[in-house]
């Protein structure tokens, strides 16, 4: 049984609860076992930092630093909210005159600082490195058998956030995407950012970002697309209609988590397996 | 004195001829006394006894002579044919991409003459069916080189010590090597290099010349324009000038005042100076060059002495500033310490000091650490903008893990496909590698490798327009640049006076430090391409100038009303806002963590400075205070007041609160996910975020961290 001490990030707990609904069974089937941060906040979702970089930086550590305190790393299921910790961690190690500061305004505020020793991780990458992909796949109940796009997004893949993966071509989902009984599919905008933090302020960009992104991987014959960010996931999945209008491209495409992907192939949600399936195969998006 | 020289040409449409006959017209220009001569009726014995020949010679069919050249190719090919140690040489090759072996006549004949011990003073140029502007820069090269073919005569006569000495070609080589010792041990052999940069080429190719003058006994310095005293220049015998144009025909910013200053009348008399000019341009413009033009003319204006003529290179600027660059090192090498300049020093100093050989891209005092050889595969983009057809070759190759990128590319282009194109040096040799922006110029195939593994897909940059292969347009990142006026526009300062009486504005040596570190960045165009939003928005100017904006309002030395123009540029549309996801530049290794930091610094001083205000500062202001006030994000809060009521009807007919109210018809969970939505519909209906956070365990610490570090939420 690995431990992890569990931070959901910014929505899976609100516009995106499929993923909450999914990641306590898949935990539970793996052998992983989460632990609650009560008093953990938002990350400020590299939104925080563009007034204030060093409040974004102290919420995080604040947060890591509750993990550290119950000697345990930090594992999310969103990538954005990974790199974002994985920054904080680098400028925490880094910059001595900034984490002097952070550490005495938590001591402060919380009696709390952080050393460093809790680590960020990213449900995949435990999946992959910790749990393995031949145990994974022996656990498989329902293959997926699709064709599935694997989204990254660009925040966690970047150097000492990305964990043993590769930063520019990442393989991890794909493997992980044939443990599951499925079939990956390439394409070269699987790391491309689809303009999360700026949803609400620059939708034209962002709205053609994210149709690229997903009319790219039905070009190239997705049947499914499954992203390892939640914050991203929103995009690609409640924009995709209003992506299409705006660019004509095909956008149409079922968007889930990969959580719910994982939860799937295990043998939970057997009804909104079926769903997805039927979405996936004869409606489309 | 007589300087015959032989103008050979082999032809079949009557280009060649054409073009021996331009040819022969310069020649006079270089003192040269040329014959022209179809292959037809010259033979290898004029050849042997010829001390110059010149050949201009087409390709036929599958790599065949022309039909005029195959008498004396036949005769040259045989075992007996006469050797031509004391024939200097040089081929213009001129073939069409489209054949298989491509320039193969010309390439034949640059191996015999070589094979039978001619000396080749000028490189082969081979020219494509576009062969004007080839043609051009092989002559600019090869004439001034085979015209200094020969000075071993006149040491013969200046010397009474040597005799017969155009019998002894061994004792000719000697007393030259012996004068050019001399000449590199005098006592003045200083080279300035004079740059005017907008993009950082002039200024990575002035710095390359100063690493190979050093290879002439030449002791170079390299200056910007910006600020440099054309007085000092009064007493310099040397001067090399490389400066690109911007927009139409302008100078570089940098290079304005001192174009100024050059047009006064208080220039100085440049009567001792030796110069030659670099001239970058982009074809595309209606004024070529024009800086480096003005240059040249100005220079010789104000009574310099033109050394070596001017070349003028388009964007891939690398082939004509190397054919340049070594005749022009020569013949400023060439140029003793009292101001006289030995024409007859020219070729000696070419074949000893780099071996004939210009095509090496290493410079021969650089060390290079050697690595095992790898085994790649490459995929590399291809496009033909003729034919507007584009694709990917594929190839398997075993190259030193030393190689940088540009030297793969250029082994590639110089044995397997002379058409590929590509930037191999400086600031544009960026391109996209497996994902990765980087500078083909600076990147060791080995590490690459290392990254991203043994299949490298190389791409042009993204988000740019491909001009052909690996090439791309900067017209965008130019037009963005030029709208920003990033130009220093100073306020009136105080100043201290030098020891000269001149007056000079002073700075902290910490200011001085930071604003050098913030525009530490070795490529502009690449930075560009760090942004996943800048291809997908037209109107955004990109990081690049974003940047450069930012560091000039930094810099305590600007106006108070060019920092406030700036500050708007920042702030209004196209400006550091348009970037949709600045977290992705952390992505680019050490440089993308400190542009992303930049922003956010930035972003910050302009929240500062303006308030919350638009949707950005919205957004901003209503995220914190959403955190403040329970420890989560309310996006119902955000969509309602960034959005504001208008943006939520216009989510109502897109689709988008459909897609959100009726999220579980596509995800199977519960349709109601609490008691909420019957007191405040439509929260918690679907995917719809809740209207209402509880708080954070402890929230209080929450509200008394943001108060101690922003009391603005």
């Amino acid at each position: 049984m690995v431990k992890f001490a569990y931070y959901p990030g910014n929505v899976a707990r609100a516009a995106s609860y499929e993923v909450e609904d999914c990641i306590q069974p898949l935990c539970s089937s793996l052998g992983i076992e989460l632990v609650e941060i009560p008093k953990a906040t938002s990350d400020g979702g590299n939104v925080i930092s563009q007034a204030s970089p060093i409040l974004q930086h102290a919420l995080v550590a604040r947060n890591m630093a509750l993990a550290e305190n119950m000697g345990l790393d930090i594992m999310t299921t969103c990538a954005s909210s990974h790199g974002i910790h994985c920054d904080t961690i680098n400028l925490m190690k880094t910059d001595k005159v900034k984490n002097s500061k952070i550490n005495s305004v938590l001591s402060q505020v919380s009696q709390i600082e952080f050393i460093g020793e809790s680590k960020s991780r990213h449900l995949l990458h435990i999946l992959v490195e910790d749990i393995g992909l031949e145990k994974i796949s022996s656990l498989v109940k329902n293959p997926i058998r699709l064709k599935i796009a694997g989204y990254y997004g660009p925040n966690m893949q970047k150097k000492g956030a990305c964990s043993k993966d590769n930063v520019f071509n990442p393989t991890y989902l794909e493997q992980l995407i044939i443990a599951l009984g499925g079939v990956p599919v390439e394409y070269d905008l699987k790391c491309q950012s689809v303009g999360a933090p700026a949803l609400l302020t620059n939708q034209s960009s962002v709205l053609k970002m994210t149709a690229a992104v997903l009319s790219e991987a039905k070009e190239n014959g997705a049947q499914l697309m499954v992203s390892s960010c939640t914050l991203s996931h929103a995009n690609l999945d409640t924009y995709q209609i209003k992506a299409r209008r705006k660019t004509g491209k095909d956008t149409t495409l079922p968007v889930i988590h990969l959580a719910e992907l994982v939860a799937f192939a295990l043998g939970h949600h057997k009804d909104r397996f079926a769903l997805l399936k039927t979405r996936a195969l004869i409606i489309g998006g | 004195m007589s300087r015959p020289l032989l103008i050979l040409f082999g032809t079949q449409s009557g280009n060649s001829e054409d073009l021996a006959s331009q040819l022969a017209k310069s020649a006079t220009s270089h003192n040269l006394t040329p014959t022209v001569l179809d292959m037809d009726a010259a033979t290898v014995e004029q050849m042997a006894s010829s001390e110059r020949v010149l050949i201009i010679c087409s390709t036929w069919g599958e790599g065949e002579m022309p039909d005029s050249a195959e008498a004396l190719w036949d005769s040259a090919s045989k075992d007996d044919a006469p050797r031509m140690e004391n024939t200097h040489f040089s081929v213009c090759a001129l073939g069409d991409t489209s054949y298989e072996l491509f320039c193969q006549s010309g390439k034949d004949w640059d191996n015999r003459l070589e094979e039978l011990g001619a000396k080749r003073i000028f490189p082969r140029k081979d020219c494509d069916v576009d062969f004007d502007e080839p043609y051009t820069e092989w002559a600019n090269g090869a004439l001034p080189a085979i015209s200094a073919v020969g000075g071993s005569v006149s040491i013969v006569q200046e010397s009474e010590k040597v005799e017969k000495i155009e019998d002894k070609p061994e004792l000719v080589s000697s007393a030259s090597s012996s004068r050019i010792d001399e000449i590199m041990s005098e006592g003045d052999r200083k080279l300035v290099i004079l740059f005017g940069s907008q993009s950082g080429n002039s200024e990575d190719l002035a710095f390359r010349t100063k690493s190979k003058a050093s290879q002439f006994g030449l002791n170079a310095e390299v200056f910007d324009m910006e600020g440099y005293d054309l007085n000092s220049l009064s007493d310099t015998s040397r001067l090399l000038v490389i400066c690109s144009t911007w927009g139409e025909g302008d100078m570089p910013d940098s290079a304005e005042a001192l174009w100024q200053m050059a047009n006064s009348e208080n220039r100085p008399k440049l009567s001792k100076t030796h110069f030659s000019v670099c001239a970058l341009g982009d074809t595309s413009y209606e004024l070529f060059c024009q800086s480096g033009k003005d240059w040249d003319r100005i220079i010789e204006e104000m009574g310099g002495s033109r050394i070596q003529d001017r070349v003028d290179c388009d964007v891939d600027f690398d082939p004509p500033y190397e054919s340049w660059v070594t005749p022009a090192l020569a013949n400023l090498a060439s140029v003793d310490s009292s101001g006289t300049h030995h024409q007859e020093l020219v070729t000696v100093f070419i074949e000893s000091l780099i071996g004939g050989d210009e095509k090496t891209d290493i410079d021969l005092d650089s060390p290079v650490i050697q690595r095992d050889p790898i085994q790649i595969s490459f995929e590399i983009f291809r496009f033909n903008p003729e034919s507007m057809e584009n694709g990917w070759d594929t190839l398997e190759c075993r190259m030193p893990g030393h190689f940088s990128i540009s030297d793969a590319l250029n082994k590639i282009r110089n044995e397997v496909d002379p058409t590929l194109s590509f930037r191999a040096h400086g600031p544009l040799s960026g391109v996209s590698i497996n994902g990765a922006v980087i500078r083909a110029d600076i990147t060791r195939l080995e590490d690459l490798a290392n990254l991203c593994g043994n299949h490298l897909k190389i791409e042009p940059l993204p988000g740019c327009q491909v001009i052909r292969d690996l090439v791309v347009s900067t017209k965008k990142y130019d037009t963005h640049r030029i709208n920003s006026k990033p130009w220093m526009i100073p306020a009136t300062r105080t100043g201290v006076k030098t020891v000269s009486g001149t007056v000079i504005g002073v700075m902290e040596m910490t200011e001085s430090l930071e604003i050098h570190e913030l525009g530490d960045i070795n490529s502009p165009q690449l930075l560009q391409s760090f942004s996943d939003t800048l291809p997908y928005d037209s109107d955004y100017r990109g990081p690049a100038i974003i940047i450069h904006a930012w560091k000039r309002i930094q810099d305590s030395r600007l106006s108070d009303k060019a920092r406030q123009s700036l500050i708007d540029l920042l702030q209004d549309e196209g400006g550091i806002w348009n970037e949709s996801d600045s977290g992705v530049f952390n992505r680019h290794g050490d440089l993308g963590v400190k542009i992303a930091s930049l922003f956010n610094e930035c972003r910050s001083e302009l929240i500062r400075k303006k308030g919350f205000s638009g949707k950005h500062g919205r957004l901003v202001k209503w995220y914190g205070l959403s955190v403040k006030w329970s420890g989560k994000v309310n996006e119902t809060t955000l969509y309602r007041q960034v959005l504001g009521p208008l943006g939520l009807i216009s989510n109502l007919f897109s689709g988008v609160s459909m897609r959100m109210m009726f999220g579980f018809t596509r995800t199977g969970s519960k349709p109601f996910r609490s008691l909420l939505p019957l007191v405040a519909p439509p929260a918690g209906i679907g995917k719809m975020a809740p209207m209402i956070n509880s708080k954070v365990e402890s929230h209080h610490e929450v509200v008394n961290l943001f108060n101690r570090l922003d009391k603005r939420f």
